[in-house]
């Protein structure tokens, strides 16, 4: 018999072997092929648009456009990844959770050698890994090879910070609504929480006393990426809301675990 | 080793003003076969749920192997197999994916997992659909791969909810041949099921749970013992006189008379001196010029301890 002194040698048991259960999911998931494709046709288009009808000087294959309008190109990605990005995470992790436990297969695995941490662990590191992948490396580098092609005086800088925005706004996001599946069992409530709680923030600041939650709160991500992508001068909303959102989806994900661990399967 | 697989003590469960469990107390030896029966509702895949960890207790105790069961730490359960009521599997995954997932999952197993997969599907008798989607499987090879997965961690208990309720005769008799293997090679099986059938034929112990609590316990040995105070005579019709000669005797109790049929009487004869009557009934019988066929004791069957337990605590 194994005691359990002797089994708390692992923090997080079988956590490699979950998340590797994930990955292969995802690469075998026709949503998951159809968000990249939509995503980088999207991305593609904004580059050939921005080429073909912004006004640009110069001479040769490599155009040099205004600012204003490298802007609007920069902006354009900005928008697609953080706006549509995040409904496309909603939609692929709505149901991580749900599905698995209505059909009894969360509670099968955890009768094995892993701790409900891993399970969940798992699933949130894993969909964070995915979205990252395919709604914002694989097209931005797909539509930044495509500006550099077509483009002079591309600024990369500029556009690696808001790549990084974009990652800790799909990485929360992921996590947020994979812990949205431990109080509630099903699709409906998951996603309408995941959307409110994403998109109505929004409106807070139109509060003036409440104006300086746009320092902290996550739905604020795309925007923050937008500032990076386009302002050479930073604030200090800039650095706030990627490290709340971190924080928050920390916190989140803490109290979710702590429920899972009392919760019956 | 503790000598006991599963002891539960006192074990409620309550749901809001619902009892689920009510005082559960049972001991299943290590190394047998234990059918855990019970009507729908009676609190046996709760009891289960709070064996394997996926539900806590209102108050009482439960051990496996001697280990408290709230001490289970994770890695532990690879001392325990579990295949649920209803199994069901990621659906994209082929089946030796699923064993090749779960057999990863038991870093300790001393078989490398590639061959523990092959030594399961070849139990199961699963080898020919091993590489299909689990998605496309039938009920009944869901089961089996369920059987095949909770074997794959090389556990001492193997807990089966249901394990033959989606099969076919032929399957719930390889199901059968199954568990008697595992208890060759030492394999504690606790095992749930409507069928009492295939209970009487693999169980070594039964508990009878009816509304939160276990109403019988025990070994299949004593339990099916306990009416030998009945025999069964079979004698060719016309077997006129024979009841009130039977009841005459003064070791006998009661007779009760079945209807004749394809030319023979039987008797079921309630006897106060079991020994006794062995010699001695069929002696009487032939003395009475009647042909006899048969005079056994009349062996309990499990669907009368049952439903016997059960109405008995309603009552």
């Amino acid at each position: 018999m194994t005691t359990p002194s002797r089994a708390r040698a692992s923090a997080l048991p079988g956590f490699s072997v979950l998340l590797d259960k994930e990955l292969l999911e995802a690469r075998r998931s026709k949503r998951m092929l159809l968000f990249l494709l939509a995503m980088t046709a999207c991305l593609v288009l904004v580059a050939t648009v921005g080429y073909l009808r912004i006004e640009h000087f110069g001479t040769g294959g490599r155009h040099r456009v205004s600012g204003d309008g490298m802007d609007t190109l920069l902006a354009s990605w900005t928008a697609l990844v953080g706006f549509l990005g995040s409904l496309m995470v909603i939609a692929s992790t709505v149901d991580a959770m749900s599905r698995e436990r209505s059909l009894g297969i969360s509670a099968w695995i955890v009768t094995k050698p892993v701790s409900r941490l891993s399970y969940l662990g798992a699933k949130a590191v894993a969909h964070s890994l995915i979205a990252i992948a395919m709604l914002v490396a694989l097209p931005t580098a797909i539509w930044l090879a495509m500006m550099l092609a077509l483009f002079q005086d591309v600024p990369l800088a500029r556009i690696g910070a808001a790549t990084l925005v974009l990652c800790v706004e799909m990485g929360f996001l992921s996590f947020f609504i994979v812990a949205l599946g431990v109080p509630f069992r099903s699709v409906p409530p998951i996603a309408m929480t995941g959307l409110g709680v994403w998109f109505l923030p929004n409106f807070v600041p139109v509060i003036a006393s409440l104006r300086w939650t746009y320092h902290l709160l996550p739905s604020y991500l795309p925007f923050v990426a937008l500032r990076f992508a386009v302002a050479d001068h930073t604030r200090a909303y800039q650095y706030t809301v990627p490290l709340a959102s971190i924080g928050i989806a920390a916190a989140l994900f803490a109290a979710a675990v702590v429920m899972f661990e009392r919760q019956e399967l | 080793m503790s000598d006991t697989a599963i002891r539960c003590e006192q074990l409620t469960k309550s749901y809001g003003a619902v009892r689920a469990l009510d005082g559960v107390d049972l001991s299943m030896p290590a190394g047998s076969i234990f059918g855990f029966l019970g009507p729908n509702g009676s609190g046996k895949t709760t009891t289960i749920k709070i064996l394997l960890g996926l539900a806590q207790p209102t108050s009482g105790r439960c051990s496996i192997s001697g280990v408290p069961v709230e001490q289970y730490h994770a890695e532990s359960r690879s001392e325990v197999g579990y295949l649920a009521q209803d199994p069901s599997y990621p659906r994209w995954m082929t089946g030796r994916e699923v064993l090749h997932f779960v057999g990863r999952l038991y870093p300790r197993a001393a078989t490398p997992v590639a061959d523990r997969a092959r030594e399961v599907l070849h139990l199961v008798d699963l080898e020919g659909a091993a590489d299909r989607a689990c998605g496309g499987y039938s009920a009944g090879m869901r089961q089996r791969l369920g059987i095949a997965q909770a074997l794959m961690g090389e556990p001492r208990l193997v807990v089966l909810d249901e394990p033959s309720s989606s099969l076919d005769p032929i399957g719930r008799r390889d199901v059968l041949e199954i568990l008697r293997t595992l208890r060759e090679r030492g394999i504690s099986v606790f095992y749930s099921t409507h069928i009492l059938d295939d209970v009487e034929r693999v169980a070594d112990y039964i508990a009878i749970m009816n509304a939160g609590r276990v109403v019988r316990e025990g070994s299949m040995r004593e339990l099916m013992s306990a009416d030998e105070g009945r025999f069964r005579v079979t004698v060719e019709a016309p077997a006129n006189g024979l009841v009130p000669l039977l009841e005459a005797l003064p070791f006998v109790s009661r007779v009760e008379a079945d209807a004749p049929a394809d030319g023979r009487v039987a008797l079921l004869v309630d006897v106060s001196d079991a020994v006794h009557a062995k010699r001695a009934l069929p002696r009487a019988i032939v003395d009475a010029d009647v042909v006899l066929i048969g005079c056994a004791p009349e062996r309990s069957r499990l669907e009368d301890i049952f439903m016997e337990s059960v109405a008995h605590d309603d009552a």
